[in-house]
């Protein structure tokens, strides 16, 4: 029995890796706490190697089910500024647009499916499902629109594509998108109410300083490019990404952990971080869903990241249609992007937060070697700590109570299934 | 039809329909090419072999999700391949080819 279990262990890490929380505690207090979360990038960095710039996209989607846009849209970034070509506002703003998509489509998952059940006692999404079916049923509403906004940009719902460096294969028409502006309008007021329903959960008393990272641009809400900000006052572009950020490998993790060079400190990046640097470059309508939801300035309760991840839906809700509202379809629909012999920086706001690539082109523009560094893997190191202060809280829980409550302070920082599948792996040794 | 990535959206796509045969790969453990049959008719999948991702929900989710929603059609039927390699790059491993050959004649054949 236990080889067999090693066997499918090995199996599934080529399939997805695994994810595990280890507490260790010793008379009631906590000794270690370590966390690992399945991050795919380190091998897909290899498998760039000698591929064309051009497929970079392409292949990059795969990296993330439930995030191919954010990929595409860093790796992108980079390429263009690899090749010194800045694409054009209307492609810009159209990325901007299907970036939005994947906003609603990731954050209605997390929020609904993935986070809400812990917070009302489920074990899972469908558990709850059964007895809160209206709102299941209005959740998945939300995500397909965000998933066929996707499509009809992207021309496939998942790994887009119609996406490309410079730009797209082809700019939608207005008739085309008109249907899924429909959509996101009806689904507007369910997204409204979400704010105040989730800011009504019951939420565990715990909170935190953080230093937070996020990008910031000084026009709208930072998703598809933007300047580093954080809660210090960096300020800096993607090629000097390195110089200030670092990864160290932790021995009991596959991923790499991030730290701030400066004061050598964990940071976190996504939600919370984008609600304490840029929140007055919301819409009005997402501020005002927020500020009566209870939300503070500068939210140190990470549990209440689902109160913001609802404020980001309805955000890229009224972002998607007022970009919709102004849109015409445009030819060409990219740019030449001539390669050359560079290094290239790129950088987005993926749903779970800051997504960094970094690539070296040949003349012709053969990939020589890639970077990506993904947002849960630099907040891994921040994750870990916010665990291990949570545990120290808790430590007298029993068990299994304890267990769930882990999984729900987890699940405030990345959309990971629950423990029921029998995927995360998680233990508590008491001595 | 076809569907790829997070599969809670099958909820949506199999709904109306009273038959779904539902066709993916696995990894559980036995010999690649392997074909496994499911039924989820009166009890959910075995989880085992069948998980996606540590950050969407997978066929036996979809198929739990729909259950609960009242929304699982009268009967759905998993047929899963075993496969052999899950590392980026391109086509069918040859056993594996073999076996989703032989389980879409069947299908075509109504078996």
């Amino acid at each position: 029995m236990a080889r067999e279990r090693t066997f499918i262990t090995e199996y599934l890490a080529r399939v997805e890796g695994e994810g595990a929380m280890e507490v260790r505690l010793r008379d009631g207090q906590v000794e270690d706490v370590k966390l690992r979360i399945y991050e795919p990038p380190r091998f897909f960095e290899a498998f760039l190697r000698g591929r064309a710039y051009t497929e970079v996209p392409d292949i990059t989607a795969r990296i993330c089910g439930i995030c191919p846009v954010a990929y595409q849209m860093s790796s992108i970034a980079a390429m263009e500024e690899a090749c010194g070509v800045e694409a054009p506002q209307p492609v810009r703003d159209l990325r901007r647009i299907l970036y939005c998509g994947e906003w609603v489509e990731s954050h209605a998952l997390h929020v609904f499916m993935l986070h809400a059940p812990d917070f009302l006692g489920y074990q899972n999404g469908f558990e709850m499902a059964a007895d809160h079916r209206e709102l299941v049923e209005s959740a998945l509403r939300l995500k397909k629109a965000g998933n066929e906004l996707m499509r009809v940009i992207g021309g496939r719902e998942i790994h887009p594509i119609n996406v490309r460096v410079g730009g797209f294969y082809r700019a939608p028409t207005r008739a085309e998108l008109a249907p899924v502006a429909e959509q996101l309008k009806a689904a507007r007021e369910f997204a409204r109410e979400a704010v105040a329903w989730t800011a009504s959960l019951p939420f565990p008393d715990f909170e935190e300083e953080f230093e937070f990272v996020a990008l910031r641009h000084p026009d709208v809400y930072a998703i598809e490019s933007g300047r580093l900000a954080s809660s210090s006052g960096l300020d800096i572009a993607p090629a000097e990404y390195e110089e200030h950020f670092a990864e160290s490998h932790v021995e009991h993790s596959t991923a790499l952990h991030s730290h701030l060079r400066s004061t050598r400190a964990a940071y976190l990046c996504g939600p919370l971080a984008r609600w304490a640097l840029n929140r007055s470059q919301l819409s009005p309508v997402a501020l005002e869903a927020a500020e009566a939801a209870g939300l503070e300035p500068v939210c140190r309760n990470p549990f209440r990241s689902i109160v913001v991840r609802a404020v980001e839906i309805l955000y890229a809700l009224d972002e998607a249609l007022r970009l919709l509202d102004g849109y015409e379809p445009f030819e060409p629909a990219a740019v030449d992007v001539p390669p050359r012999t560079a290094t290239g920086h790129g950088w987005t706001e993926a749903p779970r937060g800051l997504l960094w690539h970094r690539y070296r082109l040949e003349a012709d523009g053969t990939i020589a070697d890639a970077k990506i560094v993904p947002p849960t893997s630099q907040n891994q190191a921040r994750i870990e700590q916010s665990m291990y202060g949570f545990v120290e809280g808790h430590a007298a829980l029993p068990d299994d109570e304890l267990h769930l409550r882990c999984e729900q302070a987890v699940r405030s920082y990345d959309p990971c299934i629950s423990c029921a599948t029998h995927f995360l792996d998680f233990r508590i040794d008491r001595g | 039809m076809a569907h790829e990535g997070e599969c809670s959206p099958l909820v949506d796509l199999w709904s109306g329909f009273e038959s779904v045969v539902l066709v993916d790969a696995c990894a559980s453990g036995a010999a690649p090419g392997t074909v496994l049959r499911f039924s989820a008719d009166g009890a959910p999948l075995p989880a085992r072999g069948m998980r996606s991702s540590t950050h969407a929900f997978g066929v036996p989710e979809a198929i739990e999700l729909g259950r609960s929603l009242g929304r699982l059609p009268a009967s759905v039927q998993v047929i899963a391949v075993e496969g052999l390699d899950f590392g980026p790059g391109e086509g069918l491993s040859p056993p594996v080819a073999a076996a989703v050959a032989a389980v879409a004649e069947d299908l075509r054949a109504g078996a």
